[in-house]
């Protein structure tokens, strides 16, 4: 056990690192480099070549890349991501009142997929052969196809601006009341649950299903078990593996779904920082923001790794083969 | 490995082996030609997505209103008989503009599917067929660009490099890239221990002709499954792009930015920002479907 999880652990180092060079080398990727992008399209013919050298000693930019990685990399160590070209203050100090919002948006959706898509998951497999079963994979199947910032534009269009049930846009932070916080975000949690809950009752309905077709459910139904104690004690903890494999996966495609749906909604979130500094041309906020993500997700899968070493024997016994 | 297997009778490993084989080509094609296996939802994606490809084609022969032509007299217009589904904010046509909008949607698409491709397909061979450090190098590295979302990464690259539809949708195809390798490389592991590869060498012929005629042509099946449904996803992706403002560059029609602008003024023509929309998860729904039928059809369960 502990050496399955220190091999998991050295492969995640691997990949952080890989992470690292990723996303530093985002700007040596195309044509153009981190001066171009700096001065956009139009200004770069006008600097002349002192100007040019004054900017690399700034930015340090006048010494080899590896050494600017190395730099940036310990820098980064340190919660150091240097300064925003647009606001001229550190990343971290821009990015610090964005994680809550957006953490409240994911934690929340995630939450809410796991239960309702689990469960419709789970009810999926039950009702195979059922019209239920069927109903269930084809709204699934339509729910991964639905684009999630157009979800957000119809739910903040109609019930919002045209009915006004909810806020249409705006974010109440949780100081100012656990209820109004609730209130404000509980369309964009809902929004992005869409797809997400859809990838997971999929994830889990077919988990379940090839546990219901096995012998060991087949012995339980000759005994006479009742059909409670089959589904609910033998079946349900085959739909366990697949919602903790899934949730690095699923933070992965929440942290995109909060780009268009904090934009939308119009919440001070991570998802609308990043948009923002786009916008600005503020490259060091948006690198800071992907390698955060990245180091997030790849903690998660190490994480979900290891639970599942923690809780399943059979991944156990195949791993050390 | 070879020797384990000698110390076992040849019978039973033949007939095993032959169980796990992959279906050939003829019968695969045979398959698909009757709809055989496809099912009723392959079916109709299938048809929509040639439709789709089809009216993308024929949009300028189409009787239909330039989607670029502005009328300043009628702005954000409700739908009517002369303007389907309303007019947008510098009154353009909404409706000729959907349909034009396909075009730059199935660029997109293609663009990432080719980089993906391109980039995947090598990847994988090389991890199957190599194995040891070069396969685990490889599929670390794919670990890596798998932990960081398609969308977040093609605008951590609009920030690096400048907005271009170009460069995100590259940049998408890549990061998607290792999901095609890993199921390339995990579908190359048995064909490579197959005994017509192993035929194929005990009669001399070449390591790369081995590779690419007998190995790619019988592990490729999975892949092409992938490569629909990643479609239906690149899809998603290219609207959300523009939605965002970082797609193709305005006025051309685009479902995700025409959204968008529609969405400023919501209330005054709602079918304008439920349209577009609707076409995007149309287009994304009929590419996962055929996906999954295709994959009744390809892959033997």
């Amino acid at each position: 056990m502990a050496r399955i999880v220190l091999h998991r652990l050295a492969t995640s180092i691997v990949t952080v690192f890989i992470t690292t060079v990723l996303v530093f080398a985002l700007r040596y990727l195309f044509p153009g480099g981190p001066i171009q992008a700096m001065l956009g399209g139009s200004g770069a013919g006008q600097v002349t070549a002192k100007q040019l050298g004054a900017i690399k000693a700034r930015l340090g930019l006048n010494v080899p890349v590896p050494d600017q990685y190395w730099h940036w990399l310990l820098n980064a160590l340190h919660g150091n991501f240097g300064t925003s070209y647009y606001s001229q203050q550190p990343v971290m100090q821009v990015l610090r009142p964005r994680f809550v919002p957006s953490l409240e948006l994911i934690v929340g959706s995630l939450g809410v997929s796991i239960v309702v898509g689990g469960g419709i998951g789970v009810l999926a497999a039950i009702m195979h052969h059922r019209r239920l079963g069927r109903a269930i994979v084809l709204a699934t199947g339509l729910g991964l196809s639905v684009p999630d910032f157009w979800l957000a534009t119809l739910a903040a269009g109609f019930l919002g601006l045209t009915w006004r049930i909810f806020p249409a846009v705006g974010y109440t932070p949780i100081s100012q009341g656990f209820l109004s916080n609730i209130h404000s975000i509980i369309l964009p949690v809902l929004v992005l649950s869409v797809v997400v809950g859809s990838i997971l009752a999929r994830h889990v309905s077919s988990a379940m299903t090839a546990a219901l077709n096995s012998p060991y459910i087949r012995t339980a139904w000759a005994m006479g078990l009742p059909r409670r104690k089959v589904y609910l004690s033998c079946a349900l903890r085959n739909a366990v593996g697949p919602v903790i494999t899934f949730i690095p996966l699923a933070f992965a495609a929440l942290v995109g779904g909060t780009v268009p749906v904090e934009h939308v909604f119009n919440i001070p979130g991570l998802g609308s920082e990043i948009l923002s500094s786009v916008t600005n041309e503020d490259f060091p906020v948006v690198q800071a923001i992907v390698l955060i993500v990245g180091v997030i997700v790849a903690l998660l899968n190490l994480g979900a790794d290891v639970a599942m070493v923690a809780i399943d024997p059979r991944v156990r016994s195949a791993i050390s083969e | 490995m070879r020797n384990k297997v000698a110390s076992y009778s040849a019978a039973p490993l033949i007939a095993s082996a032959e169980a796990r084989a992959p279906l050939s080509w003829a019968k695969r094609k045979k398959r698909l030609v009757r709809g055989e296996k496809l099912g009723a939802s392959g079916v109709i994606g299938l048809t929509i997505v040639c439709l789709l490809l089809i009216v993308s084609v024929l949009a300028r022969w189409l009787p239909i209103a330039n989607p670029l032509a502005q009328n300043l007299h009628l702005l954000d217009a409700r739908p009517s008989a002369s303007h389907w589904l309303g007019t947008d904010l510098v009154g353009r046509d909404v409706f000729s503009r959907t349909i034009y909008g396909c075009q730059s949607a199935f660029e997109g698409v293609a663009i990432a599917v080719g980089a993906m491709l391109a980039l995947g397909i090598p990847w994988g061979l090389a991890a199957g067929l190599f194995g040891g450090v070069v396969d685990e190098v490889l599929m670390r590295a794919a670990d890596a660009l798998l932990s960081i979302p398609p969308l977040i990464l093609a605008i951590g690259v609009v920030a690096a490099v400048g907005p271009s539809i170009v460069h995100s949708m590259l940049t998408v195809g890549v990061i998607s890239s290792p999901g095609i390798a890993r199921l390339l490389r995990s579908s190359v592991l048995p064909v490579r221990r197959a005994q017509f590869v192993l035929v194929a060498q005990s009669l001399g012929v070449g390591r790369t002709r081995i590779a690419m005629r007998h190995i790619l042509p019988n592990a490729m099946a999975p892949v092409i499954v992938q490569t629909v449904a990643a479609a239906s996803q690149f899809l998603i992706v290219e609207a959300a792009l523009g939605f965002l403002g970082l797609g193709v560059a305005p006025p051309a029609p685009s479902w995700g930015q025409d959204m968008a602008n529609a969405y400023s003024f919501f209330t005054a023509n709602p079918a304008a920002t439920v349209v577009p929309g609707l076409a995007i998860t149309v287009g994304a729904w009929s590419l996962s479907a055929f996906g999954e039928g295709l994959r009744r059809v390809l892959v033997r369960e």
